[in-house]
C-alpha cells in the first residue's frame, strides 16, 4: 500500500510541477504587457477628461486596500492650475468597475471615464449614460448625491462609492479654501 | 504514395467523426452537456465564436495530452491528472487572451475560467482520449469542439437577432432595435431560446427517426 501511495503521489507531483512551470512562464511573459496597458489606459482616460493637460504625475499616497481609490494622479492643466485624477475600483455585477474620476478646484467633478466595464448591456450600462451621469458630472464635491438605479443596483453602487470616495478625498487633501 | 493514402483515409475519418459529433451526438442539443457556458455566453455571436474557439483549443490540446500520457497514468489517479492538465491549458489560454484579446476576455468574463469544469472536456478526456490513439483523439477534440461551437453560434444568432434586431459583428440590422425583445439577450431569454431550439431540433430528429424506421419496415 505504501509503495502505491508513494508511486501515485510522486507521479501526480511531477505532473503538477510541469504544469506550474508552464503557467509561470506564460505569466512572466504576459504580466509586463498587461501592466503597460493599464498605465496607458489610465493616461488615456485622463487625456479624455482633461484634453489640454500639460503633465500628469502619479502621487505617492498610502491607500487602504479596502478603499475604492487605488491611485491618485496630479494633473497640470494648460493654465497651470492643478486637477486630480482618481483611479478607483469597486466590485460591480460582472467583476470590478474600474474608473478614472477627474476633480479640480474649487471642488468640481469634471468627468468620469470607465476603464474596465463589464456590466450587463441594457441593464448595468445605464451608469454610463446621461440621467445617471448628470447627477454628479460637473457638479460640486460638497454634497455628492447619487441616486441608485433600480435594477442596476450593483453597477450604480460601484460608481456611487467610487465617486463619493474620490470627492471626500479631494475635499480632505486638495481643496483650496 | 503511402502518405497520400493515409491523408485520404484521415480525411474520410475526420468527416465521419465530424458528422457524428455535429448531428448524431451533438454535445449541446442531443446530449445536453456544458449548458452553463452555452446559456451564459450566447447573448451575441462574437462571444459565441470566441468561446467556441477557446473550447476547440482546450479540447484538442487536452485530448492530445491525455491520450499521449494515458499509458503511464494509473487508473486510480487519472481524474486528478486530467483536471490538472485541463486547468493548466485553461489558465494559459486565459492569460494569453487577457493580454492579446482584452475585449473578448472581458465579455467572456467568468465563463472563460469555467472551461475547466466544462463537462464536454473532461467527458471526452475520460471516455475517448484515454482509450484511443493520439491522432484519433486530436480529431475527436476538434470535431466535438466544432459541434459545440456550431451549437453556440446557432443559439447566439437566434438570441441576438430577436434581442437586438441584428448581428453586431456582421453589421447586419434586420429590424430596428427599438422593436426587439431585449429579454432574449438577458439570461431569462437564454433559457427560453434554448428550450425553443432544443424542442425544434428534437422534433426534427424524432420525425427523421420515424421515417427511417418506416423505410426499413
Amino acid at each position: 500500500m505504501f509503495k502505491n501511495i508513494f508511486k501515485f503521489s510522486s507521479l501526480l507531483f511531477l505532473i503538477v510541477v510541469i504544469c506550474v512551470t508552464i503557467v509561470t512562464v506564460v505569466f512572466e511573459i504576459t504580466t509586463p504587457i498587461l501592466q503597460e496597458r493599464e498605465i496607458a489606459a489610465v493616461s488615456n482616460s485622463i487625456d479624455i477628461i482633461y484634453p489640454d493637460n500639460q503633465a500628469v504625475n502619479k502621487l505617492d499616497r498610502e491607500l487602504a486596500d479596502d478603499e475604492p481609490i487605488k491611485e491618485v494622479y496630479e494633473v497640470t492643466l494648460s493654465n497651470d492650475d492643478l486637477a486630480y485624477a482618481y483611479k478607483t475600483s469597486y466590485i460591480g455585477k460582472n467583476g470590478e468597475v474600474v474608473s478614472v474620476i477627474g476633480i479640480s478646484n474649487p471642488g468640481v467633478i469634471d468627468g468620469i471615464e470607465y476603464i474596465n466595464f463589464g456590466e450587463t448591456p441594457g441593464i448595468g450600462d445605464v451608469v454610463t449614460k446621461d440621467p445617471f451621469m448628470s447627477q454628479f458630472v460637473s457638479k460640486g464635491t460638497d454634497e455628492v448625491n447619487i441616486d441608485l438605479v433600480s435594477g442596476a443596483t450593483y453597477s450604480s453602487t460601484a460608481v456611487k462609492k467610487s465617486v463619493e470616495a474620490s470627492a471626500l478625498d479631494f475635499n480632505e487633501n486638495y481643496r483650496e479654501a | 504514395m503511402g502518405f497520400k493514402r493515409t491523408l485520404k483515409r484521415d480525411k474520410r475519418k475526420f468527416n465521419k467523426m465530424l458528422k457524428t459529433a455535429v448531428i448524431d451526438e451533438n454535445p449541446t442539443f442531443v446530449t445536453f452537456l456544458a449548458l452553463c457556458p452555452t446559456l451564459g455566453v450566447t447573448n451575441n455571436v462574437a462571444n459565441a465564436i470566441g468561446m467556441g474557439i477557446s473550447v476547440i483549443f482546450v479540447l484538442a490540446m487536452s485530448n492530445v495530452l491525455v491520450s499521449s500520457i494515458s499509458r503511464w497514468v494509473p487508473d486510480e489517479i487519472r481524474i486528478p491528472v486530467y483536471i490538472t492538465i485541463i486547468a493548466t491549458l485553461v489558465t494559459v489560454l486565459e492569460m494569453v487572451m487577457e493580454t492579446y484579446m482584452p475585449n473578448l476576455y472581458t465579455s467572456l468574463g467568468i465563463f472563460l475560467p469555467l472551461i475547466v469544469v466544462n463537462c464536454i472536456i473532461l467527458g471526452r478526456a475520460e471516455s475517448f482520449a484515454s482509450q484511443n490513439k493520439v491522432k484519433d483523439s486530436l480529431f475527436d477534440g476538434i470535431t466535438v469542439g466544432i459541434a459545440f461551437s456550431l451549437s453556440l453560434i446557432l443559439l447566439a444568432t437566434f438570441r441576438e437577432i430577436l434581442g437586438t434586431g441584428g448581428i453586431a459583428m456582421l453589421n447586419i440590422q434586420i429590424f430596428s432595435s427599438e422593436n426587439s425583445m431585449e429579454l432574449f439577450v438577458q439570461s431569462t431569454g437564454a433559457f427560453l431560446a434554448f428550450g425553443i431550439l432544443a424542442w425544434i431540433i428534437s422534433d426534427l430528429r424524432m420525425k427523421q427517426a420515424k421515417k427511417a424506421k418506416k423505410r426499413r419496415a
